[in-house]
């Protein structure tokens, strides 16, 4: 079982809100996964020590620096909730 | 009721040259099939914008094989003016301002989207159970998953409800749910079809594929929808062969490989004995078949949970109520209204895979799990690299079983990905790979992997079209219909 504690720190990390009745379930289910992934340290590696990050061979991938189609705003503002036509409308993040 | 989407995709084209038919008779039959369906298969369905789009198509030359082909897109690829919800409440009124770039492939060759397919939250799940929207039901028996996370993909097209779709596959979730259902699903090799428009998962893993009722289908739709793609970096330069090239040639010289992993006990025994009387067959047509041993492919479950998830928790920490999507009502500050909307917008299993892989990835775990587990993903492609040096193809079943009951072991977090045991590896080494119907069991469908070589679906195709032949299953679920 995880702790309520260490729920918190995991559902802090990917923002998550824990509704108080989900504590037990989540301490036990991820308790479960976690002692999976703990395998992969005993993992004999033969000392390798090269990673792979992506099956993916392309070798330095660059986009011209060049001016291609853009989006208008309406396009960009068109799932957003809270918009004033111009801005997407957020809660204030800087704290005077 | 007419019957024109029982036949194969050639069958269907000549009917459409000769004049026996106009698209608007398939798209008419798929609705007609569809609304008569208790599949749950769709999310959206595009009704209106397909029945146009088969109008005007009887003023256009007929120019390649899919020309008004109807087809279903699994929902979470973007296509332009039509919902796409990935089966997550946090993105069910989400409204694309563009199409993905298999969707712009399959427009060009004006094939016919029929709707959007049901399949797991954000695609992690193997049952279809996760979905938002209600789980698809298995066309065979609607009381046994159907397999995921393509669920409705795969049902839509074992139901004879289209004749194609396209799923995605990230551990096995094109293969899994065509083992389940009955379905030919081709992964094919990472950055053979591009990303481009698809609702990320698992970068690293991800690929669109096919999924069809027979193999040379299969194959004509990779031709549609494989290339280059200058939006997607991870695209690969590869040329683009036909992939019905091999179809029908003879395999007497395939080498071919059976890994003791694929057939070792953790595999249902009336499963692998479907598997062995196939390596029978093979062996008498003249192929090579060797039993070996690998190494690494044991560790697929951790290996998925430390990369898929990581990369997963950082692919989905866009939905936070702001630029589109679901929006919580209950916030004061910014980080309430990131952590009320992922709350409710979020299902079970989507925030016990986040919660993981941002947990992975933080602090000293990066280094002690996700580096670690990038060094095994190497030697475990370093492994098949080796392999495929010696061979042109590897076998196995798909899946440890055939279909269960829906709801079975759904608190179980570590189920449905021990589903993917014997998918997974293929992904970590990017490698293309099928799930062919070899049979059933108690009346549920058995599916066959094969995987290939890089870059070389074609080789694949011809022993799945060896095998098809051979058996002739009748692989519909509706009986003598």
């Amino acid at each position: 079982m995880l702790s309520k504690e260490e729920i918190d720190h995991v559902a802090e990390l990917a923002r998550l809100h824990v509704d108080d009745s989900e504590y037990e379930l989540y301490g036990k289910q991820l308790y479960d996964i976690l002692s999976e992934i703990e395998k992969i340290e005993s993992v004999d590696v033969e000392g390798e020590t090269k990673i792979m990050i992506s099956p993916c061979t392309n070798i330095n991938e660059y986009s011209n620096d060049s001016i291609g189609p853009m989006l208008s705003k309406e396009d960009i503002l068109k799932n957003v909730k809270h918009s004033n036509g111009d801005y997407i409308v957020v809660p204030t993040v800087i704290n005077e | 009721m007419s019957k024109y989407l029982d036949l194969s995709i050639k069958e269907i084209n000549e009917l459409l040259k000769n004049k026996t038919i106009k698209p608007l008779d398939l798209v008419n039959e798929a609705f007609e099939r569809i609304e008569s369906s208790n599949l749950n298969a769709f999310i959206t369905l595009n009704k209106e914008e397909a029945l146009k789009e088969a109008k005007e198509l009887e003023n256009k030359e007929i120019d390649n094989i899919l020309f008004g082909i109807p087809v279903a897109i699994k929902d979470n690829i973007v296509t332009k003016g039509l919902r796409t919800t990935a089966a997550s409440h946090i993105l069910d009124d989400f409204d694309p301002i563009y199409d993905a770039e298999v969707v712009r492939k399959i427009k060009d060759s004006h094939m016919i989207i029929i709707g959007k397919t049901n399949m797991d939250e954000f695609a992690m799940g193997s049952t279809g159970e996760t979905s938002y929207f209600g789980n698809t039901l298995n066309p065979w028996d609607n009381t046994m998953v159907p397999g995921g996370s393509s669920s409705g993909s795969a049902a839509a097209v074992s139901a004879r409800l289209v004749p194609i779709a396209l799923g995605t596959d990230t551990g096995g979730s094109i293969r899994q749910p065509s083992s389940f259902c009955g379905t030919v699903g081709l992964k094919p090799t990472y950055g053979r079809v591009s990303r481009y428009g698809l609702i990320a998962f698992a970068s690293s893993l991800d690929q669109i594929g096919p999924i069809t009722r027979n193999v040379i289908d299969n194959a004509l739709m990779l031709n549609v929808i494989a290339g280059r793609d200058d939006k997607d970096l991870t695209s690969s330069y590869e040329d683009v062969t036909d992939y019905t090239s091999l179809i029908g040639k003879d395999i007497k010289n395939l080498k071919i490989a059976v890994p003791d992993f694929y057939m070792s006990d953790a595999i249902d025994k009336e499963v692998r004995n479907k598997v062995t009387n196939i390596i029978d067959m093979l062996k008498k047509a003249g192929c090579t078949v060797h039993s070996i041993s690998m190494k690494y492919v044991e560790n697929a479950i951790p290996l998925y949970q430390v990369i898929a998830l990581g990369e997963a928790s950082s692919n989905l920490a866009r939905y936070d109520g702001v630029k589109y999507g679901y929006v919580t009502s209950e916030y004061k500050d910014i980080e309430q209204l990131y952590k009320m909307t992922r709350y409710e917008g979020f299902g079970r299993e989507v925030k016990r895979r986040l919660m993981i892989g941002s947990y992975i990835l933080s602090g000293k775990n990066a280094d002690k799990y996700y580096r670690k587990a990038l060094i095994v993903r190497k030697k475990l492609t370093d492994e098949f690299k080796d392999v495929l040096s010696k061979y042109d193809l590897i076998i196995g079943p798909t899946n440890t079983d055939s279909a269960y009951p829906l709801g079975t072991k759904q608190d179980d977090a570590l189920k449905s990905f021990y589903d993917d045991l014997l998918t997974i590896p293929v992904n970590m080494a990017g490698l293309p790979a099928m799930s062919l119907p070899i049979g059933f069991k108690n009346g549920m469908p058995v599916g066959m992997h094969i995987i290939g070589n890089y870059f070389k679906e074609e080789v694949i195709y011809q022993l799945a079209s060896y095998i098809e032949k051979e058996l002739n299953l009748n692989l519909d679920p509706r009986g003598d219909k």
